[in-house]
């Protein structure tokens, strides 16, 4: 009994992080609840939230560097619930800093959200951090549920009829997944006898199953998952949801939810005994497809970068299909420099619509001549979605298909080869549309009289940030690079 | 802080001022320009006054460049005596015209780009003082040249400025492409850049063995980059014409440091001269110091009188390097930069004085109206001429008395050429100084000597007083002096930024700054660190005495007499002589008729050739290829385009099925993903 009491304390101790977010989250309800609404507020919310996740990305830091020898091999907490390892925190980081990125967004560009998004919001990351760090089936069911459904509150916030239909869809979806989910897992519950996928036992008794009874359970199990992916045949919230909702919370769905879901697919398919790459390919190729051929006809930004999404999460779990250690660290490298991409992106698309107020694509017609630096970031940005040098899309890109070409190589499976091929094709399809917001900015000519569009310096700053990055991590990929290869 | 971090700041310091000011140079006021600039260049002064105190003195520290295969390419920051000398001088002057700028440039449009020019000026000197290797220096020393081509052609409506302009930077090139070979040359004798490992090098060369044709061709090469940047003979045209420039930027650029930069690289590189480059280095020296100094004779023009002085003077220099002197040459630097800056910045404020009026004969009686100019004026123009208590008449002592040494050890008597045409040069200096004095400042009736004695006393004092803060004039009982207290006084209060800036170059130009005894050298503080031998000829101090009293004599008489016949209209004097030495020997006419005048003749000549023959062939190339690509282009719009269309159609309509799917209604979308599962359910059991 005193050892399983002293066992919890010191879980407790190493989720000190967790625990300082449930106490804000409550502080934030409590400050919300009491205080005068006032048109100021979201600057003290605003205030807190990034104060707080600046705090506490820096205590990730910390563990990351000093509390070594706990998370060198991974560290089981509160009797196998939780799994915490560098893993984890690497991939905590990259959920912090891009929520981090977010606030600031909503910020610069001058949202004003009430003061529940940001208890909402901070449950939403507390709930992706008990998903990146978890390898209990039940614990990552519920770290979903908290993710989805507060994801679906953050959607419908604005209380607006577009919000509320997009909700209302992302919440049947929703649903419907994660009954998929819950299917799946009581399925491999019954095969194997165990919740917990990273023990031995899962993996002999699930071998010991026919082939295909355990590839449609481990498929359902992650329908889930490849919900949060926005991956098909599980991505048709995406569309409506992106173009309804405000855009520095796409920004958010496009990325965090994306990190939290990539970590436990790296942890999932690591502890499967079976080969399940043949539906992987079939949902990369889908993803794929589906993201990049629909994104040829879309006139509106929002929407256009909603598919673009569905389909670089396609490209994130290329890396996992190399199963192996190159491909992993390439994935992770692949979502650590997405982030920067996509949140420049949005930020972009945020930009240009406060000048034309629409996200219409022809509205865009010469804003990059009015304003020369929103030209040139629109350039860089797409080009970076696209994956071409000298931005660290390309880089990305690059590391993700020499996995796949290596273990091609290794193993001879022709399989690989053709999902390689096409993820090859997809990238020169996505040229088109991407390479249309850049065009239409600087080729075509303004509508009516020239118009002078400037920016005033935070979000001039904030979108230089992002392209220093996008440039600069193409020269010095190492710098994210060394710390993949120390996980 | 070590002093390679305090170097590295102070170049930073100099580069932010440079982009700052070129930046906002239409925005700032002059105020705030100015106070920025003086105040970056007040820090670097200090700056340099504690690198004296470092530790590291005599140290190279080298940092990692770059790489091309194994070869190392490093920084190198060498520090000894001779870098913190110019490294203090360089600031320290540029900090006086600095201020003196403030009055002379004030109201100028281009205020700001002025300053700027000035900073990133700097920061290239001091980054030429501070390198330790040959790479980096000519690096700096192009900087240089460019900020000295901006700065001559700073007033870019003039056509005679961008003339100028174009003139200094394209006989600059001339002589930097010997340095520039010679730099490679020595790469490929010695290995590396790096001056103290080149120098380390030359040392174990066995003497026998050390005047080799290879090394004096080196020296030769490199000692082209000196011709053409501290105005020797043949390439000494371009800085009488330099003077088209702010007069503040003739005084620092043309006068005092960067001209002064080829006698730095010769000092530097001292140890690999042979002693046939060393000959030819006196030779050439000679030549300069003569020719100079007969042009500046018998010019009009106050700034192009100064110049040719400069040139003469940078002649004595080489010679005393060529004599193997080296520290007398970089005394007579120092003492030059002093009371050269003095002149241009005092002429300077004469010109500013009279509405931007440079010809002599329209001058005159100036010594009333400003007579501070007038005195800082007569020191520095004693010590150019080489008056005993100057700091001038120290350094060329030094010099002569050395030239005369080295031409007793000379297997020839022909040798005495070279110190005999010292004494000459500077026996004219005493002329010419005497003449300009003559013409700019006295009154055309006055005696000028006894003047010059008495006002110069009485300055003195005043001098003196003022350091001790008695501002009260006790005794002032040289009544025949026209300088009553009353104008004393109103003296005192006229002093605004330009008489300061010359008051400290005077101060500078006075011998007891750099020897207690006025009349010895050797026992000055300069020669303690430099040490420089001591010599037997001390009677050549006598002799030089006397030429130098004899020139302020010929130089008032004859002026005395000139200014009597002076024809003010007139654009040069009468008589072939004085014709040919008033143009500089015609060097820049013998140029253009051998040089430029063939070039632009035959320009065109290459360019008909270039037209018909060359052009013709690619033409006929080019429609060769046109046709060929007719037929390209047939194969390619009537079966690969019609493929990749047909691709691209394919493409177009599948996205617009994948979009069917997506018509906006939740049912649909959770009957999709029950398709699919089953689909794949299917596929998985099959």
């Amino acid at each position: 009994m005193l050892e399983k009491l002293s066992h919890i304390l010191f879980s407790t101790r190493l989720l000190l992080p967790e625990l300082v977010f449930a106490g804000v989250f409550l502080i934030i309800v409590a400050i919300v609840a009491f205080s005068k609404k006032s048109h100021q507020s979201h600057n003290l919310y605003n205030t807190i939230t990034i104060s707080i996740l600046i705090t506490i990305s820096f205590v990730f830091y910390v563990f990351l560097s000093f509390l070594e020898q706990y998370f060198d091999s991974g560290v089981m907490l509160f009797h196998n619930l939780i799994y915490l390892d560098k893993l984890g925190i690497f991939f905590k980081i990259i959920i912090t800093i891009s929520a981090i990125a977010v606030i600031l967004h909503l910020w610069v560009v001058g949202y004003k959200v009430v003061g529940e998004f940001y208890a909402i919001f901070l449950a939403l990351i507390l709930g992706l951090f008990v998903l990146s760090m978890t390898t209990h089936l039940l614990m990552l069911y519920i770290a979903l549920e908290m993710v989805s459904i507060c994801s679906y509150i953050v959607v419908a916030i604005n209380k607006s009829k577009s919000n509320a239909e997009a909700g209302i869809k992302y919440l049947l979806t929703g649903a419907t997944s994660s009954a998929v989910m819950l299917y799946g897992i009581s399925l491999l519950y019954g095969m194997t006898g165990t919740l917990n996928f990273g023990t031995q036992e899962f993996a002999t008794f699930l071998g010991q199953n026919p082939q295909w009874v355990g590839n449609v359970a481990a498929f359902m199990t992650i329908g889930g998952l490849l919900f949060k992916l926005s991956a098909a045949p599980f991505h048709s919230w995406t569309p409506d949801v992106y173009e309804a909702t405000p855009t520095p919370i796409v920004a958010f769905l496009s990325i965090a939810p994306k990190a939290g879901v990539i970590i436990v697919m790296i942890r999932f398919l690591s502890g499967l005994s079976i080969d399940f790459r043949l539906i992987l390919a079939i949902v990369i190729v889908g993803s794929l497809f589906i993201g990049n051929l629909s994104a040829l006809w879309q006139n509106n930004t929002k929407r256009l970068l909603g598919y673009s999404t569905i389909a670089h999460a396609g490209f994130m779990l290329v890396g996992l299909l190399a199963l192996n250690q190159f491909g992993v660290q390439s994935a992770i490298f692949y979502v650590a420099t997405y982030m920067c991409i996509t949140l420049s992106a949005f930020l972009l698309v945020d930009l240009l619509a406060l000048k034309t107020e629409s996200y219409e694509l022809t509205s865009l017609k010469g804003l990059g001549q009015e304003n020369i630096f929103l030209g040139l970031s629109a350039v860089v940005i797409m080009i970076a979605l696209v994956g071409f040098p000298p931005t660290v899309g390309f880089t990305g890109k690059l590391l993700i298909f020499t996995a796949l070409w290596e273990s091609y190589q290794d193993t001879g499976n022709q399989l690989l080869l053709v999902v390689l091929i096409i993820s090859l094709l997809n990238t020169a399809i996505s040229v088109f549309y991407y390479l249309k917001i850049p065009y239409y900015m600087i080729f075509k000519d303004p509508m009516g009289s020239a118009r002078r569009y400037a920016l005033d310096i935070p979000k001039r700053f904030f979108l230089f940030i992002f392209i220093f990055l996008l440039v600069y991590l193409f020269i010095k990929p190492d710098l994210v690079m060394t710390m993949i290869e120390m996980l | 802080m070590s002093a390679e971090q305090v170097i590295l700041i102070n170049l930073l310091l100099y580069l932010v001022g440079f982009s700052f000011l070129i930046f906002k140079r239409n925005t700032l006021s002059e105020q705030s320009v100015g106070f920025l600039s003086v105040t970056l260049n007040v820090i670097g002064v200090l700056f340099s006054m504690g690198i004296r105190l470092s530790d590291i003195m005599g140290d190279v520290i080298h940092y990692d460049w770059f790489y091309i295969g194994d070869t190392r390419f490093s920084i190198d920051i060498i520090f000894n005596e001779l870098t913190f000398l110019m490294y203090f001088l360089v600031q320290f002057i540029a900090l006086w015209v600095q201020v003196f700028s403030l009055r002379y440039m004030a109201g100028d449009p281009s205020f700001g780009r002025y300053y700027a020019y000035i900073n990133l000026f700097i920061l290239a000197m001091v980054g030429i003082v501070v390198s330790g290797n040959l790479l980096m220096i000519y690096m700096f020393w192009e900087l240089v040249g460019v900020c000295s081509y901006l700065l001559i052609g700073f007033w870019y409506e003039k056509q005679s400025a961008t003339n100028a302009a174009k003139k200094a930077f394209l006989v600059n090139r001339v002589g930097d492409i010997g340095f520039l070979v010679g730099i490679f040359l020595i790469y490929r004798y010695f290995g590396t850049f790096d001056i103290a490992i080149i120098i380390e090098k030359a040392r174990l060369i066995p003497s026998a063995s050390f005047n080799n044709p290879l090394l004096t061709t080196i020296g030769l090469l490199i000692f082209c980059g000196c011709i053409a940047k501290s105005a020797q003979l043949p390439l000494q045209i371009w800085l009488p014409d330099a003077m088209e420039g702010p007069t503040p930027v003739s005084a620092l650029i043309h006068a005092a440091t960067m001209v002064a930069a080829g006698i730095f690289l010769m000092a530097r590189i001292f140890p690999i001269l042979t002693p046939d480059t060393l000959l030819v280095m006196a030779v050439v020296g000679t030549l300069t110091a003569f020719f100079g100094a007969c042009s500046a004779l018998n010019q009009y023009d106050i700034k192009k009188l100064l110049a040719y002085s400069t040139i003469s003077q940078l002649g004595l220099m080489v010679i005393s390097l060529g004599i193997g002197a080296v520290n007398a040459a970089l005394f007579h630097l120092v003492t030059h930069a002093f009371f050269k800056a003095g002149l241009f910045l005092s002429a300077g404020a004469v010109i500013h004085y009279t509405h931007h009026q440079q010809d002599m004969r329209h001058m005159g009686n100036l010594r009333r109206q400003i007579p501070i100019i007038f005195y800082c004026y007569t020191i520095c123009a004693a010590a150019l001429a080489g008056i005993p208590l100057f700091s001038g008449f120290l350094s060329k002592d030094a010099i002569i008395v050395a030239a005369f040494e080295w031409a007793a050890n000379q297997p020839s008597q022909i040798y005495f050429v070279i110190p005999a045409v010292c004494l000459i040069v500077s026996g004219m200096g005493a002329y010419y100084m005497m003449r300009q004095i003559y013409l700019v400042f006295l009154e055309r009736e006055d005696n000028p000597l006894e003047l010059i004695s008495s006002g110069a006393v009485s300055f003195y004092k005043n001098v003196a007083k003022r350091i001790e803060g008695i501002v009260k004039v006790e005794d002032d009982d040289n009544e025949d002096d026209k300088l009553t207290v009353e104008a004393f006084y109103e003296a005192i209060s006229v002093i605004g930024p330009m008489e300061l800036a010359v008051i400290i170059m005077a101060i500078g130009s006075i011998g007891f700054v750099f020897s207690l005894n006025p009349f010895y050298a050797e026992s000055s503080w300069f020669f303690d660190t430099f040490p420089h031998e001591s010599k037997n000829y001390h009677w050549i101090a006598y002799v030089a005495i006397l030429v130098s009293l004899n020139g302020v004599l010929l130089g008032y008489i004859y002026t005395k007499e000139e200014s009597n016949r002076l024809d003010k209209y007139k654009t040069q004097p009468d008589g072939f002589i004085a014709r040919l030495v008033f143009r500089n020997f015609y060097l820049s006419e013998l140029y253009q008729a051998v040089l430029v005048n063939p070039m632009v003749w035959i320009s065109p000549v290459l360019h008909k050739f270039d037209g018909i023959i060359i052009d013709g062939f690619v033409n006929l190339m080019a429609k060769l290829f046109l046709n060929i690509s007719m037929a390209v282009r047939w194969i390619e719009e009537n079966v690969v385009d019609a493929a990749v269309n047909f691709l691209a159609n394919l493409t177009n309509k599948s996205g617009h099925y994948t979009r069917q799917i997506q018509n906006g209604k939740a049912q649909t979308y959770i009957i999709t993903i029950f398709v699919c599962l089953v689909l794949i359910i299917v596929l998985l059991i099959i």
